[in-house]
Formats: structure tokens, sequence, C-alpha cells
């Protein structure tokens, strides 16, 4: 037994001494030599941090040495980090109730399951978080990365605050009110939206009227600074009709809008507050609950999911340069039969009733509605699974807010870099 | 054996401390660093592989013998008649066993896999470490591993507060 495991042994009386089955009962000091042949390498030492297998142990390691740090504060360690170790999805929010959406609701965090036992301190601490006293009016307006932005009605006051789940500790970050609309009559459309750089998260708030004597359609996008909402965009446009609903992604510095049974998408380029337009691939009519746009990794690029009802096929499209690629097509009567098998309760009629609630970064998941169960489909492995049983029946479109694990972790730029002196 | 290895391209080894391994190019091949070697044509029909003594050199060539995909000369798989993943838990079983080695000759053999490139011994070599990353506190990792702690301590309890989630 070697220096180190003997310690272990003293720190862990009724630990194994070692992992690996050795038995020697005393080694030379010598035998540290080959450990920090290793470890004092530093091609070695991130290879073996790459291997770790969550962000929280990262972290851990991270605070071993300086050394250490430096290797995995490296934007290229990150990066190669998150491609083999991909964001985990902890578990998602939905209403729970009847109330309308615009009164609030309260809020349930469901876990996914299975999840590896590393995770399940995380995703306890997100499940027994309180959003508050005044927790049955509430509405998700953003979850990303770890943080809710929820809006809270108190009789007629509207409150918004940033919550996080993951830290116990931390209360909730007040939100400014948000800016009113300017003048009366005519159609108004307000969103928050969220951008992330470097793991930290900003937020935008977008009011969109539409002038229904002018037809014209005009969006002002608000950033958060020290507090307060500044004007950040404004730009206005020509539409042909009405608006009916409009759903909203942000994506680096473009807005992507879309209304129901339009068969474009209208994008605002805050960087030089134009507007254009990107057609729908050919056949597809843009539906509320039956298409949803989602962020790429390639910030020029929009991912849309989309389900034709009368094939019951859903169909994930990628918008890149100018062209619509089409990812993948996904029979969901041939998901539904390999579910059935596996779940006797589910009949046949519920498949007719699909909708998406979310669709993950990178279309990488998504979730359906159907007949008020909730069903997760993981794109790459073309499986569906039911997640949530009954919900509210007479709640016929319900909100699904993905909670994942957070990514990057926030590190301080090294003073120094130890790994680099030593060279 | 012989027969078994006719029409099959052998090629040496040899470890610093002057030993020498006769092996299959292609079990040599497993190595991502021979591979290269070889089809480059930098390869003569003996490579010398610095670094690794021929204690460690033998386990991996062992490890690269058991790994290589099964398919003979005659062109018909062998995983054609075991299913694949009887295969994959036969590996598994054969792998748990290989691992089962003194700390010294597990840190040699990480290095030797790094050296080498070969990416599932490095995986099998490394899980270790990882375990020992993973399942203990600070404290236990740095002595564990022998590294000594250089932070101040609110170098420490900055890191600590900006991912404050990352603690339980």
């Amino acid at each position: 037994m070697d220096a180190s495991e003997e310690i272990s042994q003293r720190l862990r009386p009724e630990k194994k001494p070692c992992a690996d089955g050795e038995s020697q009962q005393h080694s030379p000091p010598a035998s540290m030599v080959p450990v920090s042949k290793v470890l004092d390498d530093d091609n070695l030492l991130i290879e073996i941090l790459l291997r770790v297998s969550f962000p929280t142990t990262l972290v851990c390691a991270a605070l071993v040495c300086k050394r250490w740090l430096c290797h995995a504060s490296d934007p290229k360690f990150l990066s190669l980090f998150r491609k083999r170790h991909p964001p985990r999805l902890l578990g998602f929010y939905i209403y729970m109730g009847s109330a309308w959406l615009w009164l609030g609701a309260p809020l349930l965090f469901v876990p996914m399951q299975p999840q590896p036992p590393e995770l399940a301190p995380f995703i306890s601490r997100v499940a027994s978080h309180s959003f508050g006293a005044d927790n049955d009016r509430l509405c998700i307006m953003d979850c990303r990365n770890g943080s809710v932005l929820i809006r809270c009605r108190r009789g007629k006051i509207l409150t918004h605050g940033v919550h996080r789940p993951l830290c116990a500790q931390r209360g909730m970050d007040d939100i400014p009110p948000l800016p009113r609309a300017q003048y009366h009559g005519q159609q108004i459309f307000n969103t928050i939206l969220s951008k992330e750089e470097g793991g930290v998260l900003s937020y935008l708030y977008m009011l969109a009227e539409f002038f229904r004597k002018t037809k014209s359609f005009r969006v002002r996008v608000y950033t958060l600074q020290g507090g307060l909402w500044c004007m950040h965009a404004s730009a206005t446009t020509q539409l042909p009709r009405l608006l009916t609903s409009l759903e909203v992604v942000l994506i680096d510095d473009k807005i992507y809008m879309a209304d129901t049974f339009s068969d474009e998408i209208i994008v605002l380029d805050m960087t030089t507050s134009g507007f254009s337009t990107i057609r729908l691939p050919q056949g597809v009519i843009f539906h509320c609950v039956r298409t949803i746009m989602s962020r790429a990794g390639d910030a020029s690029a929009v991912y849309l999911t989309h389900i034709h009802v009368k094939e019951l096929q859903l169909c994930i499209w990628l918008h890149k340069g100018d062209n619509w690629l089409l990812v993948d097509t996904i029979c969901l009567h041939q998901m539904w039969d390999n579910l059935r098998m596996l779940d006797q309760t589910l009949e046949d009629e519920h498949i007719s009733f699909t909708c998406i609630s979310n669709v993950g970064d990178n279309a990488e998941f998504v979730f359906l509605e159907m007949c008020g169960c909730i069903f997760y489909l993981d794109v790459n492995s073309k499986t569906l699974r039911k997640v949530h049983g009954v919900t509210v029946k007479d709640r016929q479109f319900n909100d699904v807010y993905p909670f994942m694990m957070i990514w990057p972790p926030i590190f301080p730029a090294p003073k120094d870099d130890p790994a680099r002196n030593a060279m | 054996m012989a027969t078994r290895e006719a029409g099959k391209k052998m090629i040496m080894l040899k470890s610093p401390d002057g030993m020498e391994f006769e092996v299959e190019e292609a079990v040599a091949m497993e190595s991502q660093t021979i591979r290269k070697m070889i089809e480059d044509d930098c390869a003569d029909t003996a490579i010398l592989i610095p670094n690794i003594n021929s204690k460690i050199l033998s386990r991996v060539i062992e490890y690269c013998n058991k790994h290589v995909p099964t398919t003979g000369a005659t062109g018909a798989a062998a995983s054609d008649t075991v299913a694949p993943a009887a295969l994959a838990e036969d590996l598994k079983i054969w792998d748990a066993e290989f691992i089962k080695v003194n700390r010294a000759t597990r840190f040699d053999l990480i290095q030797a896999a790094s050296y080498l490139n070969i990416k599932g011994l490095l995986d099998l070599t490394s899980q270790t470490t990882i375990d020992t990353i993973s399942d203990n506190s600070l404290e236990e990792i740095r002595s564990f591993l022998s590294t000594k702690n250089d932070y101040l301590p609110e170098e420490e309890q900055t890191i600590r507060r900006e991912n404050q989630w990352a603690f339980q």
C-alpha cells in the first residue's frame, strides 16, 4: 500500500484502501514517481480531466491546485469537455392547476429519470427549491442554464425575478418593471429573451406592436443594464396581415419570429435594425403548438421542428446559409407503437392530439404532449418515453421548461500560468 | 501457431531495455502512434518504443492482442459467430482482470497508452484516477494524488462562490 492509499484508509476506515485490488504491503516513496510522471505531464492531466463525467466534478478538480485550474479553465479544454459531456437535462418545470396561464399557476419540477447517482443531490436541490410566498401565481418567462426568470402576480401587480434553484444560498435577483407600450389600440406581443456568453446570462425584453391602420409592425428591444431596461434596438416594417400569435427565439444578434398559419419567419437583425424573412420549408405552415424554433450551436443557424399532422411525422430542419436541410424525420406512429408495447395504459387515440411543448438546443430532444401526458423524445436514439402522467385535463396545452445542468463553470482568469512557467 | 500466423505481416517492437516483441502488424496498429509510423512508411521492420520498459510493453501488447478486431485473414469475421453483446461483455471482464495491477504499473500504463495513443487502454487505465477525483473530498484528492494546494483561501472562495451550484 503506498502513502496516499494509506492516508485514504486512515481518513475513511470503512473504505477499501484502493480500487484496483492492489495488495502490496509497503512501497517505497519511489512509487509516487509514476504518479507524478503522469499528473505532472500536462497532456496526460488534460486527458484525465476530460474523462471526468460531470461539470460539478470538474469544478472540484479545478480547486485541487492552480495548475489544474489552468487546464480546466482553458476555453479549448472547455469546448472539448462539453462535446464529450453535453449538459444534462435534470428535469423540467410544468404548471399545476387549471388557472389561466396569464393569471399564473404553481410550478412543479419533474426530475428526469434515470440519472446517475452523482446527480441525485443536485436534482433534489432543484426539486425542493421554493419560489416564495406567492408560489401559486407564477409564470416562467425564461428557463436557461440554471436560471429561471419568473413572473409573479400579486393582485394586479406583476413582479419579475430570477431564481437559481441549484444555488441554495443565493436569493432571487429582482428584475425591474418591464417597459410598457406607448400607444393603445394596437396588437401587442411581448416576451423576455435570454442570451448566454461564457456562462453569463443576460436578458432582453422584446416589445412588438402591430398598428392595424398602417399595418406597420414595430419591434423594440431592451437590455438590462445596471438594473434598468435600456433601449437596445428599434425597427419597423410592414406586414400584410394581422398577427395571430408570435413564436420568438433569439439567436446571437437575431430575433426569429413566426406567426401561426404563416409560411415564413420574420428575422430582426439587431446589429443593423433591419428585417428579413425566411420562407419555411416546402409544405410547412407554422403552427403555435406544432412548430417550434430552437437554437443551434452555430450562431447563424436555426432549427425548426414541425409535426405533420396527417402523416404524424416529426420533421427537424436546420436553416443554414440560405437553405433548409432536413436533418431528421421521425415517424411518431412507429414511436408510439414501440412505446405501447411497454406501456399498456396508452390508448391509440392519444396520439392524434400531439403538440410540441419544447425542443432542446440543437434539437437534441423534443417534449411532446399527447392527451395530457408529457413525452420525451430522444432525437439521437429515436426513443420515446412518457415522463409525466396525467396533468390537468382542462389545460389543453402544457408548457414544458427543460432545466439543464449549468455549463460552463465560471473560473477566474489565471494571474500566472504555472503550467506554462514550468515548461 | 506458425500456420495461424502464416501470411500475416509481423512487426518487431523493441523496448529500451533491449527486449524484442514480435507482433502482428494489425495488433501493433491498435496504437495510433505505430499505425501512423507504418502508414507513413517511417517504420522499419523493428520499431523502438522509447520510455516504455519491456514489462509495461508486454502488458500493452497483451491488451492490443485482446482488443484487435477479430477478423481472420480469410475475411471471415469471428464476431459473426459470437454475438457482439457477448463479445463486449467478455472484453469487459477481461479488462477488469487486466487492470488489477499495482498503482505504479497503472500509472506506467497510462503513460504508455498516451504515448502509443491507444484510446481504449487510456480510458481503462485512467478510470481509477478519475474515480479518485470523482468520489473524494478535495483534501483527499490532493493527498491521494500528492498534489499541493497552492490557493490562497480567498482565491478558493472566489471559485466556490462563482460556482456555488457545483458543490453539495
